[in-house]
């Protein structure tokens, strides 16, 4: 009993983890949103002072007083935010006393293309005229984006998992009854203050798109009524908006908007560059890519109810030691495989889904949301269709191969041994290599030196190109799978008549019964359940067929023999295009759950009845 | 039986067999016939000599010694680890009481729910993510549990008597003594039934070997022989004898251990 109080001390020490490490996490999200604003917000504010300072009289450098009431008008935009600092040099031009930037600092951004973050502070390098030589730095040191520790809702919802963790703690060991509504209600409030802290990463994110398209337009406009040479050109805006996109634009808001466009959310602004002149400038949202962030707090949130909850349990069984030990066994025993399944198979379900709402390639790092715009492209997509219509069409080879497969074991079921020559052969294409069987098909349905077609001219029928007309390539791949399946449905067959008694059929064949009619009401219905475990399983795989058609036609003629699987292939490895892929996979799962739920309910009745 | 029906009967099976097994013998004569012979028409069964030198020339067309031990180390790695995750997962599930027990058994179970296709770009995204594309770990990884293997043990485990464990239990066997000395000897049959399944599975595999193993060195025998296919697409005769390599270590495992393979089918299908 001495163990209780160290299990109710480790609870403790669980929740107080759980709390800071959701806040750590939230306020590192946020900063980091706030780092990537003040990045982006360094090379826009760079850009414009290279773009409006005009140059010194010698060289492509930039006249020092003019760089200096360039920088100092900055502050005294309307609605202008973050401190800026420009460094000449090394030497700071705002506030001559502070301290220089090192050389070593300076060098190094002459070495990379953006810009760098460091103690709260961006530094954009300020390249010359000539964009050539970095003559200078340009330090934003931003405000206002990440909310503080404990800002927003975090510090109720901080309070609330605080009493709730207290109160779960000191319900354990009383009433069952009470401890679950404690326990309960301490879940409750981890998912609350996981989503508070949630909000706080999704607000800084929100806001680091907004301050920027907000700074960016304040500059764009500036500039236009600035530049000495008149109005600049989309070409000479362009190194302001960094990344984001300048299209000519025609409404006069002018606060940053959300907009669809194209189907992929957008951050849009319009900058007004002269009274008749706006354009538009455009960006992908940042709190787009937050939504990862949401799981790992609300995971960490829960880490204290989850303590909190084996506490209670442990505490409970405490008195049996003997199922305390029992269970500690059976978790080293099914680690390997759930960890297993919790990374390689319930992981990808969920990334599928969250790659299917994104424009994945490997090769582009952006990966922006983009809604359901790969569904929408895969509804469009007519291959798709025609890939679902082949796909249904190839299934029907499920039902002719039952039958073929069902005659053969009510007339191979013998125990002869002629009987069980026949059954190795039948089993044989099952048991060998799916590749090589299809390379020998594709060598017998050769136009012209095909076996098939010789066997065909003997009954003088002409030849045929199999695989080369749209209308038989596909009926000459589900030639093929039957040919390998049937051997596979026997087996399951044989096995289902050996478990029907054998009495049955005597009793009725004393009544007379003829064979058919013996088939018919009784071997028939007791094999229903084996029938329809062949005919789901079938459909699921017949569902997924690949090689054949990778190997025997490659989706062709046109697209007469193309599959599921096969545009699954291409749209991810030949075209790159995960994201589209994933939406397919999950098309695929809808399509399919019907019978892949059936075959897991056969299942489960086998695991009940046993 | 009437005299008639048994004729038609023993007709039909013989017509079967030959379905069966002409394409086989058709693949091997094919493989021993020069390149030019294939082309003749009509198809002869018997080439006029053995060209037994197709072997090696296709062997050596693309390394498939090399895709042979590929091969070999993917489906042995997983039988090993098919067999250690099922074996330890389902005797969890089988002998130890633990609260959510049946609840986490479907849990595993709704696995089956989602097609293999369904989890190949996300795991092949995963695998990217680990940097294992292109690697025996990104071949293997995947396949480390079967869901269906951890379901066959657990029936297995389920008939061995109770008594024999808790005579262990008494002499102060821990859980681990048991499984390792009590469970799995008595097992031998479910987990070779495992094992031959689990490594014709493997073997058979196309699509996951074919978007992981990117260089030639990685390749599989399966991807390898659908690569020759598209090598030498008019010289049958190199690819039918590739595809009689590749095709004998799967019929002499069959034929030594077709008990196995007939009851890895039954268990999945009825039990």
């Amino acid at each position: 009993m001495r163990t209780v109080p160290r299990w109710r001390a480790a609870a403790l020490l669980a929740a107080a983890a759980s709390a800071l490490l959701a806040l750590a996490v939230a306020r590192w999200a946020a900063v980091r949103y706030e780092a990537a604003f003040a990045r982006r917000s360094a090379a826009t504010t760079a850009a414009y002072l290279a773009l409006v300072t005009p140059p010194a009289p010698l060289g492509a450098d930039y006249s020092l007083q003019q760089l200096f009431i360039q920088t100092r008008s900055l502050d005294a935009l309307p609605g202008w935010t973050p401190s800026v600092e420009v460094y000449h040099g090394t030497a700071p031009l705002l506030q001559p006393g502070a301290p220089p930037l090192s050389r070593l600092v300076l060098d190094r951004l002459r070495g990379q293309s953006g810009a760098s973050w460091g103690r709260g502070v961006a530094l954009a390098p300020l390249f010359d005229r000539d964009r050539w030589e970095v003559v200078g730095a340009v330090a934003i040191r931003p405000a206002g984006i990440a909310p503080g520790w404990l800002g927003g809702w975090t510090l109720p919802a901080l309070a609330l998992f605080a009493a709730a963790a207290l109160g779960a703690l000191r319900a354990v060991g009383g009433e069952w009854e009470r401890v679950r509504r404690a326990l309960r209600a301490y879940g409750a409030a981890g998912v609350l203050f996981g989503a508070a802290a949630y909000a706080n990463v999704q607000q800084a994110a929100r806001a680091s798109t907004d301050q920027w398209l907000a700074d960016a337009r304040l500059l764009m406009q500036e500039s236009s009524a600035r530049l000495p040479q008149g109005r600049p050109t989309l070409a000479d805006l362009a190194p302001l908006a960094g990344g984001a996109q300048v299209a000519p634009g025609d409404s006069a808001t002018t606060r940053p908007t959300r907009q669809s466009v194209g189907g992929v959310p957008s951050a849009v602004v319009e900058v007004r560059l002269s009274s008749r002149r706006w354009v538009e400038l455009r960006t992908a949202p940042a709190e787009a890519g937050a939504p990862p962030w949401l799981a790992l707090l609300l995971a960490l949130a829960l880490i204290g109810p989850l303590a909190a909850w084996v506490a209670v349990w442990v505490e409970r069984e405490a008195a049996r030691p003997q199922r305390l030990r029992e269970t500690a066994a059976a978790w080293w025993f099914l680690a390997p495989a759930t960890l297993h399944l919790a990374v390689f198979s319930f992981a990808p379900i969920l990334l599928a889904v969250y790659a299917s709402v994104h424009r994945w390639s490997l090769v582009e790092p952006e990966r922006p949301f983009v809604g359901l715009a790969n569904f929408a492209q895969l509804v469009r997509d007519p291959v798709v269709w025609i890939s679902l219509r082949n796909t249904a069409l190839y299934t029907l080879t499920v039902p002719v191969t039952m039958v073929v497969a069902l005659g053969a074991a009510l007339a191979l079921g013998r125990r002869s041994w002629a009987a069980r020559l026949v059954r190795t052969a039948v089993f044989l294409p099952f048991a060998s290599s799916v590749v090589a069987v299809a390379l020998v098909w594709q060598w017998m349905y050769h136009t012209d030196f095909g076996a098939i077609n010789w066997m065909l001219s003997l009954a003088g029928v002409g030849p045929v190109d199999w695989l080369g007309n749209p209308n038989t390539a596909l009926i000459a791949l589900m030639i093929v799978s039957l040919w390998v399946q049937a051997g596979y449905q026997m087996t399951v067959f044989l096995a289902g008549l050996q478990a029907i008694p054998r009495d049955y059929l005597d009793a009725a064949r004393v009544d007379g019964a003829g064979a058919w009619r013996r088939f018919r009401t009784i071997t028939l219905p007791l094999l229903k359940p084996v029938t329809l475990f062949v005919f789901v399983t079938g459909i699921i795989s017949s569902f997924q067929v690949f090689t054949y058609v990778y190997v025997l036609t490659g989706g062709g003629p046109g697209h007469a023999t193309d599959v599921v699987a096969h545009q699954l292939y291409q749209a991810a490895w030949t075209f790159l295009q995960f994201g589209s892929a994933s939406a397919l996979s999950l098309l695929l799962f809808v399509v399919l759950f019907g019978a892949t739920w059936a075959q897991l309910r056969l299942l489960e009745r086998r695991v009940t009845y046993d | 039986m009437t005299k008639a029906g048994e004729r038609l009967a023993i007709g039909l099976a013989l017509l079967a067999t030959l379905a069966m097994v002409l394409p086989f013998l058709y693949m091997l004569a094919t493989a021993l016939t020069g390149e030019w012979e294939a082309f003749r028409y009509p198809p002869a069964l018997i080439p006029a000599r053995a060209h037994l030198e197709n072997f090696p020339a296709a062997l050596t067309a693309l390394p498939f010694d090399r895709f042979f031990l590929n091969s070999a180390i993917l489906a042995t790695c997983v039988v090993v680890g098919q067999l250690f995750t099922s074996a330890t997962a389902a005797y969890a599930f089988a002998r130890l009481r633990f609260p959510g027990r049946d609840r986490l058994f479907l849990c595993f179970l709704s696995v089956l729910l989602v097609p293999a296709l369904v989890l190949l770009v996300p795991r092949f995204l995963i695998v990217n993510a680990l940097g294992w594309v292109d690697s025996y770990a990104g071949l293997i990884s995947t396949e480390l549990v079967s869901v269906w293997g951890i379901f066959l043990l657990r029936q297995f485990f389920r008939t061995i008597p109770r008594e024999l464990e808790d005579a262990a239990r008494l002499d102060g066997a821990g859980e681990w003594t048991i499984f390792r000395r009590v469970v799995l000897p008595l097992s031998k049959p479910a987990l070779a039934t495992l094992a031959v399944v689990a490594f014709v599975d493997q073997w058979k595999s196309f699509l996951w070997p074919l978007v992981i193993a990117r260089s030639t060195e990685m390749q599989v025998v399966e991807v390898g022989l659908a690569n020759l296919h598209g090598l030498y697409y008019a010289n049958w005769p190199y690819q039918m004898a590739a595809a009689v390599t590749a095709t004998v270590p799967l019929l002499l495992l069959y034929l030594v251990a077709q008990r196995y393979f007939v009851r890895g089918i039954e268990m999945t299908g009825v039990t």
